[in-house]
């Protein structure tokens, strides 16, 4: 008896019947014992849980719920609508002004690098002075940080007056010292208060702007800093100086010893960061228009700044500055830094010293969002922030105020940062030591960083037009799998569009099942072509091929011998993995029968047969082994794959269906991971007729690319199951599809008639384009047809004529003319399909062909199916991002899929609509 | 896609979706805090839930309440996954009730602890709290009063497993002073088993 069987019977979770045999032991002391100590437990833990205190309700919550359920908002008028653009526009020509007009000023100063300070017009020279010490004190540079003992910053403060020695030395508290011993620089303060009571908006005004930047520079053309290489200062009592102010607990302003790693935020606006990360709060959009310039009323100037420019428009662009400095843990407020609200984070090394160069790390939004206060964690550091801060609901365009948080409002001083529209930052503080010589560049951002996902996806490239007049073929071998559909479900479903490279077309169309006429001629199957406007370019004509194959009665079934390959590693066991593979497995032995034998093998770090060949109808041996599957440790996929083979060619049945079922994830870790080699494997395997079928499951890190390919290869198919609807589909309605393959290598050639057509693309199959000489050499593999499977291919044709736009080679000069078609001008047909197949033990290839007219259908005439194959390709091409989607919008297959609904007896055209309706959704947030 | 929402229907989703917050914010809450051990990363963690419960409808989910703590669970794993490198901060000001300044699953054994807790419930939760954490969790959901099915349906994990670590955690807590202590305390009271209990 198994222990836990009695602690769920105290907890009352077992059914009657367990109960009954639970019960037959409980005339045992200990027994007894056990079960009335597990009953009290959980009865105590459920009333200790019930009296313990909740936390208070997140009014954060109710916001956005409003806010989901708000209703649509009025169209803004145009004014609101533009003032966005219009800002960033303004704000990004300013920076471009500003910037060319600093950079000359440095090819300047590099000439006049001895004068004491920049030519200006005489009063404004103190002006100057102070505005450019107030920068450079607003600006926690490593340099200017230096950690001044009290007597240093009485020297600096000295040194500090504008135009009093050759050495400018500043540093922040410097310039507090300024302010505040008034009467030393009586001079310098009245400016400096004007500058910091400046209003916000006077900061548009180009003159405000070039003078800060001017003043930035004034201390620059000073050869302020005077640093030996390593960026100590040379002033000999700041270089002596061991420890930081006295005020460096107190004041805003940290001060690193030099070789801290330095870093700028940028903070973003809080909605797009979270809803595209799926994170939850959903913030309004922050637009701050405008310059943020703390109010000169709201503290004492000495806290003031000139300092931060915000231009946003969903992201605010700030002067937030982050240090990171392991050993200077702090938020001193006792405040849990929110960096989620930081969609930048930008490294820049010590070197700025020496190295002009700005560059900074566009973060992916996304992952930043996700790692949420963790980045703050990794980096205890002093945020600086601005206003904007995305948390609020809404900012109109206005000038924001900088105290959002509190004492928060003093941080801002530490800004002095901009950042032009390319992402790069500009921060006058920081190259204040730009060696003459070096011309500093401005780098546009990298590439974000990719989000984390070890999803694995070929990527695709589209088939494009040919011209009929250079290349009037077209081959390709066919595909029945329907795995990218099920993917692209999976995607929708849980709210994420796919990744184009997951949206396989052909496997798109083809995961319908459309009503073409079953063969009647003893063909294994029938080819069926039609052809109508094309819906998404109306000057364009589709052509539809469709193939049907023979329907087999799941009574006449072959008998199958197959083995079950399952994946048992760690990676399978969430629900959505392993146990989804055991019931797609109940479901099938529920469909067998004695005259089939199945076996099973797991692998994962180790392979076993776990269950020797067994027939069909000792169902409760099957259902036992498959019961026992667990997952656990890593995955050597290919000593499975051998293993299995080997299984099933012991147990070969001839004239029946040998396959081996491969169950997993597809994340082959250990052992043979080069899929090179297990291609080879399969291939070998296969002609030896054991075929191997693919059914992926499971996300995060699905491996698309791999199984595709090692169905291919192995003749055989590959279905992607989420969930246990799918797997009903693809083990009981089409088990004999799955199973009983009737033609393999089956390959289309498309001959156009030039006198009709003048270009052609296939829509989809791109990986499974032949080349033309293939088609009749019977030793390529190509795909298999299942019983009762369909398979459809579309070609989108620009008719004669109207192909001159597109690329194509100049008239060719030696060849002859295109020779009027076999049927003179008289020929309407428009093309002619060929088809090359093998029955499935036969090594000669068979052939059919079957021309089509076009008969000027437009597509309102067209059969619902074609209608619908051709919403669902659009679907596609719209996922997918296509350059030839034309006209097509998510609205539009709505409409095609809808008319061509037809009678959807599984609803599995509805569940289309449905997707496209998530699509619509997703690509609109 | 707000114009769908207007309506009747959109009416009744947010009917459903605010009642469902009423009876499951807080403790949703409560329960995301015990698995990231963060008050600002489980109420991020209980909007998530909700605002994904808002594209859902009555019909679509059986019961929400499994619903939303599944939803909750995957991703409080999720959040705490990604802050497996980042060093613990002082959350200070950030939990509203005094105590769970430091994550709640402290593995930390400290007698005085023990002492100090007199609390009986706060007591048996800092045994919980030292089980491993499989059966952390499933004992916290048992608490939180689902049965096995919904704990099997949260955590992603088989039934029989879920029946196995219950019983392990059940082995290992009647083994701690003080779970043993209230056991003998109720044992006056009538211990028999309880019937299947239904799922909150």
């Amino acid at each position: 008896m198994n222990k836990a069987q009695f602690t769920a019977y105290a907890l009352g979770q077992l059914s009657d019947a367990q109960r009954s045999k639970v019960e037959e032991h409980m005339d045992r002391e200990e027994t007894k014992q056990i079960t009335q100590d597990a009953a009290r437990l959980g009865a105590l833990l459920r009333d200790a849980r019930a009296a313990e205190p909740l936390p208070e309700r997140a009014a954060a919550l109710y916001a956005a719920l409003d806010e989901h359920f708000a209703p649509p908002a009025p169209r803004k008028p145009w004014i609101h609508r533009f003032a966005l653009p219009v800002a960033l526009a303004a704000s990004l020509l300013l920076n471009v002004v500003a910037m060319s007009y600093w950079l000359s000023l440095q090819h300047t100063h590099v000439a006049e690098n001895k004068a004491l300070l920049p030519p200006g017009e005489g009063g404004r020279r103190p002006d100057e002075g102070a505005a450019g010490a107030t920068l450079l004190a607003t600006h926690p540079h490593p340099s200017a940080s230096l950690t001044p003992s009290p007597e240093g910053r009485g020297v600096d403060a000295a040194a500090g007056l504008p135009g009093s020695a050759g050495k400018f030395e500043m540093n922040p508290y410097a310039a507090d010292k300024l302010v505040r011993d008034g009467g030393a620089i009586a001079s310098a303060k009245p400016v400096e208060t004007q500058a910091l009571n400046a209003p916000a908006l006077q900061v548009w005004n180009e003159g405000t702007i070039f003078e800060s930047y001017r003043s930035a520079l004034g201390i620059q053309g000073n050869e302020t800093l005077n640093r030996n290489g390593s960026g100590t200062l040379s002033n000999p009592v700041l270089a002596s100086s061991p420890l930081p102010s006295a005020l460096w607990q107190t004041d805003d302003v940290q001060y690193f010893p030099p070789g801290q790693q330095f870093r700028l935020s940028r903070e973003a606006a809080g909605k797009l960061v979270r809803s595209e990360g799926g994170d939850s709060r959903r913030g309004g959009i922050a637009v701050v228009a405008g310059t943020t310039m703390p109010a000169a009323d709201s503290s004492p100037p000495v806290k003031q700044g000139l300092n931060t420019l915000t231009i946003s428009g969903g992201n605010v662009y700030s002067g937030g500055i982050t240090f990171s400095a392991p050993d200077i843990a702090l938020d001193r407020l006792g405040r849990k830094p929110k960096v989620e609200n930081f969609g930048y984070e930008a490294p820049l090394t010590q070197a700025p010293f020496n190295q002009p160069v700005v560059e900074l790390r566009k973060a992916n939004a996304k992952t930043l969002a996700a790692q949420g206060a963790g980045t703050a964690k990794q980096f205890p550091s002093l945020q600086t922030r601005t206003a904007g801060v995305a948390g609020e609901p809404q900012l109109t365009p206005a000038v924001s105020t900088p105290t959002a948080e509190g004492q928060m409002g003093r941080r801002q001083n530490t800004g002095g940062v901009f950042m032009d529209a390319f992402g790069a930052i500009v921060a006058p503080g920081i190259q204040t030591a730009v060696p003459p010589a070096a011309k500093p560049a401005i780098h546009p951002a990298p590439q974000p960083q990719p989000q984390l996902n070890t999803e694995a996806y070929d990527p695709i490239v589209e088939n494009p037009f040919r011209r009929v007049a250079d290349e009037p073929l077209s081959t390709f071998s066919i595909d029945v799998d329907t795995a990218s559909y099920s993917n692209v479900r999976r995607f929708l479903m849980a709210g994420q569009l796919p990744p184009p490279g997951a949206v396989r077309i052909e496997e798109l169309v083809n995961y319908f099942t459309y009503d073409y006429p079953p063969p009647s001629d003893g063909r294994p199957f029938s080819v069926a072509a039609d052809v109508a406007a094309c819906p998404w370019n109306e000057k364009h004509r589709l052509v539809r091929i469709g193939l049907k194959g023979r329907e087999i009665d799941r009574d006449v079934r072959p008998a199958s011998n197959l083995v079950f390959l399952v994946d048992v590693s760690g990676s399978m066991q969430p629900e959505n993995k392993l146990p989804l593979v055991k019931k797609s497995l109940r479901m099938l032995v529920e469909q067998l029968t004695e005259r089939d034998h199945v076996a099973m093998v797991v692998y994962a770090g180790s392979s076993g047969l776990v269950l020797p060949s067994t027939t069909g109808s000792e169902r409760a041996t099957l259902l036992g082994a498959i019961d026992c599957l667990e997952s656990g440790g890593s995955t050597n996929g290919a000593a499975g794959l051998q293993l299995a083979y080997n299984t099933a060619r012991d147990g070969f049945i001839k004239g029946g269906t040998n396959r081996v079922i491969l169950c997993t994830d597809g994340d082959f870790n250990v052992g043979i991971t080069s899929q090179d080699e297990l291609v080879r494997l399969i291939e070998t395997e296969a002609k030896s007729g054991v075929f191997l079928s693919a059914l992926g499951f499971g996300m995060g890190n699905y491996k698309d690319s791999t199984l595709e390919k090692l169905a291919d290869k192995g003749n055989g198919n590959y279905a992607y199951i989420d969930t246990e609807r799918e797997a009903r589909k693809v083990f009981v309605e089409q088990l004999s599809g799955t199973l009983v393959t009737i033609a393999k290598d089956v390959k289309i050639q498309i001959e156009f008639n030039p006198a009709r057509v003048g270009a052609f693309r296939l829509l989809g199959y791109e990986n499974r384009v032949l080349a033309h000489e293939d088609f009749n050499n019977d030793k390529k593999d190509a795909g298999e047809i299942g019983a009762g499977h369909s398979v459809t291919a579309l070609y989108e044709l620009v008719p004669i004529g109207d192909e001159a736009g597109l690329p194509g080679v100049d008239p060719l000069k030696y060849q002859p003319r295109p020779k009027a078609p076999a049927g003179g001008d008289d020929n309407h047909e428009l093309l002619t399909v060929k088809l090359r197949y093998k029955e499935p033990e036969a090594e000669q290839s068979q052939l059919l062909e079957k021309p089509l007219v076009d008969d000027a259908k437009p597509l309102a005439q067209a059969p619902a199916d074609f209608k619908f194959a051709t919403a669902v390709t659009a679907f596609g091409m719209i996922l997918r991002g296509s350059e030839h989607r034309g006209t097509a919008t998510l609205a539009t297959v709505a409409e095609w899929a809808n008319n061509g609904k037809g009678a959807d007896l599984q609803g599995y055209r509805a569940e289309f609509l449905d997707l496209v309706a998530r699509a619509a959704r997703l690509k609109k947030d | 896609m707000p114009h769908d929402r207007t309506g009747t229907k959109a009416a009744g989703t947010r009917q459903w979706v605010m009642a469902l917050v009423a009876e499951y914010e807080q403790r949703l809450t409560r329960y995301a805090q015990r698995l990231t051990g963060d008050l600002h990363s489980a109420r991020d963690v209980v909007q998530h839930a909700f605002l994904r419960l808002c594209d859902e409808s009555p019909t679509t989910i059986e019961r929400p309440g499994a619903w939303l703590y599944t939803v909750c669970h995957r991703r409080a794993i999720d959040v705490r996954r990604q802050a497996i490198r980042v060093l613990p901060l002082d959350t200070g000001d950030a939990t509203s009730n005094g105590h769970a300044s430091q994550p709640v699953y402290s593995r930390e054994r400290d007698p005085r602890d023990a002492a100090e807790l007199k609390d009986a419930g706060r007591a048996l939760q800092r045994a919980v709290d030292l089980l491993p954490e499989a059966q952390r969790q499933v004992v916290n959901l048992w608490a939180e009063g689902f049965d096995y099915r919904d704990i099997s349906q949260i955590t992603g994990r088989g039934e029989a497993y879920i029946r196995v670590l219950m019983h392990r955690a059940l082995t290992e807590l009647r083994r701690h002073p003080i779970a043993q202590q209230l056991i003998s305390d109720t044992a006056l009271r009538n211990p028999t088993p309880r019937s299947p209990t239904p799922s909150p």
